[in-house]
């Protein structure tokens, strides 16, 4: 549906010239969403705008639909690119416009009756969740809804394709999922595929299928989500899932698996020590394992762990937490971060993915 | 009384029909100027860097100046070279290059986001005009437009100098020259309640449009 061959892209700079984007190729099947992840300069930028022209590729060439973008006559590219809606990472709304009017303004640029309009908008209004918003301005909307709203707009022509130009990181992480989870369920029941740029693990493997990894304008690795979190093969594709880790706040967690985590800390002599099967054999409770390290200071270990309980009773839990304490365990209950109504499938997510 | 209401009705004429031409001149310029920017969706960077030099040219000059420099095409205009109308004719030209910049200004509101956003939609550049970056920055607009007329009420208060009327006539021909204080002081407070009627209005009518 997609492919992108051998693209290459420079700018002209004051310093020098610069190549954002090197000798890059790759294919988007129907229905797939494409991942592309990297660091800030990567080129990631550059290369989603080479695939709708906002940026003119120096040289290759981008199929979409069998037709090479870089060949059109300007009117033939408008026309083309009523069918790939985009999404930015700061909405892009029109301030001055009504919810109704941003998400019409494509359907406008189509000439499409005032009648058609109306019901389509209702519709994608109904899609997005935000039906009680259509007369609101986007000043009035949080950033999730400004980029639900965006998502109506860039969908409302019924697109093949959507790109994502870091979609999700101008928000914050209960607000992304449901965002991430928006887009998937795009994907899901419109049956297009969609290309997001975006520099976060996180976000690639909740909901790509396949991810490409770049690096100073190349794409250095490309693979299926789960073969690349079972093998990633280059350093710097290893060290975006490592900071995955680190990057992770634990107030995300209790979201995630619908329970209050809990966050322990120990020292010395501790950190040896088999905690949790302990905890659990003693007090005959499930634990759940969600996170945790291990850091050497000069002098020390210091551990953490972040728990759950899959237990009922709090009696039970406040049992073996005093246990804990006896212990010298540090122990602080993480509250679950605000965000928007969080969604109900929310579980079992921190291992798998989506 | 009749001195006043004249003086009132000739500055009126003259900054409105100036405010008009200029602002339906100076728009469409400062369109252009954001399109043909180095930087701009239609980017033509020596169309612009001429256009550039020229607006800084006229607006350095004394609009005294210039109005001696435009006379003989306001002759050619309106017929004369002296009075409201030739004194219009000169407002206009004058304010076109002011009006031109502030609109430049105004349109480099709308970020370049919201402009990549509607290109990705298949917009053209006359529908990215129409649609896009004139509603999107219409409230700056109409701060620079009152600025603009603010600046043209007090440029026509210069136009007694070349016996131009208005209300800047009456102050310095009447009020000055022939030692009538009360017609410099009654003609210089209408003029400062006219500035004061169109900040308010211009500042008023922005803020309703502006839904940021």
């Amino acid at each position: 549906m997609l492919e992108l061959r051998e693209i290459n892209k420079s700018f002209q700079t004051p310093e020098g010239d610069i190549e954002a984007v090197k000798n890059v190729s790759f294919r988007v099947e129907p229905g797939e969403i494409y991942g592309l992840i990297g660091l800030s300069g990567a080129g990631k930028s550059t290369l989603i705008r080479c695939i709708n022209m906002l940026e003119r590729p120096d040289s290759g060439k981008v199929f979409f639909e069998g037709v090479d973008l870089t060949l059109l006559s300007p009117p033939e590219l408008r026309a083309k690119r009523q069918q790939i809606g985009m999404i930015f990472q700061h909405f892009n709304l029109f301030a001055q416009k009504t919810v109704r009017d941003n998400i019409s303004y494509p359907l406008e640029l189509q000439g499409k009756s005032k009648a058609e309009i109306a019901h389509r908008v209702e519709e994608l209004l109904g899609f997005v969740e935000l039906s009680d918003k259509v007369k609101a301005y986007p000043s009035e909307l949080s950033g999730g809804q400004k980029q639900r709203v965006a998502i109506a707009r860039a969908l409302a022509t019924s697109p093949k394709l959507l790109l994502s130009d870091e979609g999700t990181s101008a928000l914050d992480p209960a607000t992304s999922i449901l965002i991430l989870d928006l887009l998937r369920k795009t994907v899901d029941e419109l049956k297009i595929s969609i290309v997001m740029i975006t520099h976060q693990m996180e976000v690639a493997r909740r909901i790509c299928d396949r991810i490409a990894v770049m690096e100073d304008g190349q794409i250095i690795e490309e693979n299926t989500v789960r073969e690349l979190f079972l093998e990633p093969k280059h350093p710097r594709t290893v060290a975006l899932i490592r900071s995955l880790d680190e990057e992770r706040p634990l107030s995300q967690l209790g979201a995630f698996v619908k329970a209050n985590v809990y966050r322990l800390g120990f020292s010395g002599s501790e950190v040896a020590r088999p905690l949790i099967s302990e905890l659990s054999r003693k007090f005959e409770l499930d634990i759940n394992l969600l996170a945790g390290d291990i850091n050497i200071l000069q002098d020390e270990q210091l551990g953490w762990l972040a728990v759950s309980f899959s237990e009922e009773d709090p009696a039970k839990i406040a049992e073996a937490l005093a246990y804990l304490r006896s212990m010298n365990v540090h122990i602080k209950k993480i509250e679950a971060e605000d965000g928007e109504e969080l969604l109900a499938s929310q579980t079992n997510s921190i291992v798998g993915g989506r | 009384m009749g001195d006043y209401l004249q003086g009132l009705n000739e500055t009126l004429v003259m900054v409105g029909v100036s405010s008009f031409f200029s602002i339906a001149i100076g728009l469409p310029l400062g369109i252009v100027l954001v399109l043909t920017h180095p930087d701009g969706i239609a980017s033509r960077p020596r169309l612009y860097r001429i256009m550039d030099v020229i607006i800084n040219l006229f607006r350095s000059f004394p609009f005294i100046i210039l109005i001696v420099v435009f006379r003989p095409l306001s002759e050619l205009l309106t017929g004369r070279s002296s009075g409201t109308p030739a004194m219009t004719v000169s407002l206009t030209l004058s304010a076109i290059p002011f009006i031109a910049r502030i609109m430049e200004t105004s349109i480099n509101e709308v970020g370049t986001g919201v402009i990549e956003a509607a290109l990705a939609m298949g917009t053209s550049i006359p529908r990215l005009i129409t649609k896009v970056l004139v509603p999107e920055s219409l409230p700056a607009l109409i701060k620079g437009m009152t600025t603009t007329v603010i600046n043209i009420i007090g440029y026509s208060a210069m136009a007694g100098v070349v016996g131009g009327g208005g209300l800047g006539d009456l102050a310095i021909r009447w009020g000055l020259y022939n030692r009538h204080t009360e017609k410099l002081v009654v003609a210089v407070l209408m003029i400062v309640a006219l500035v004061q009627i169109v900040q308010l209005l211009g500042n008023a009518l922005s803020r309703a449009i502006d839904h940021r």
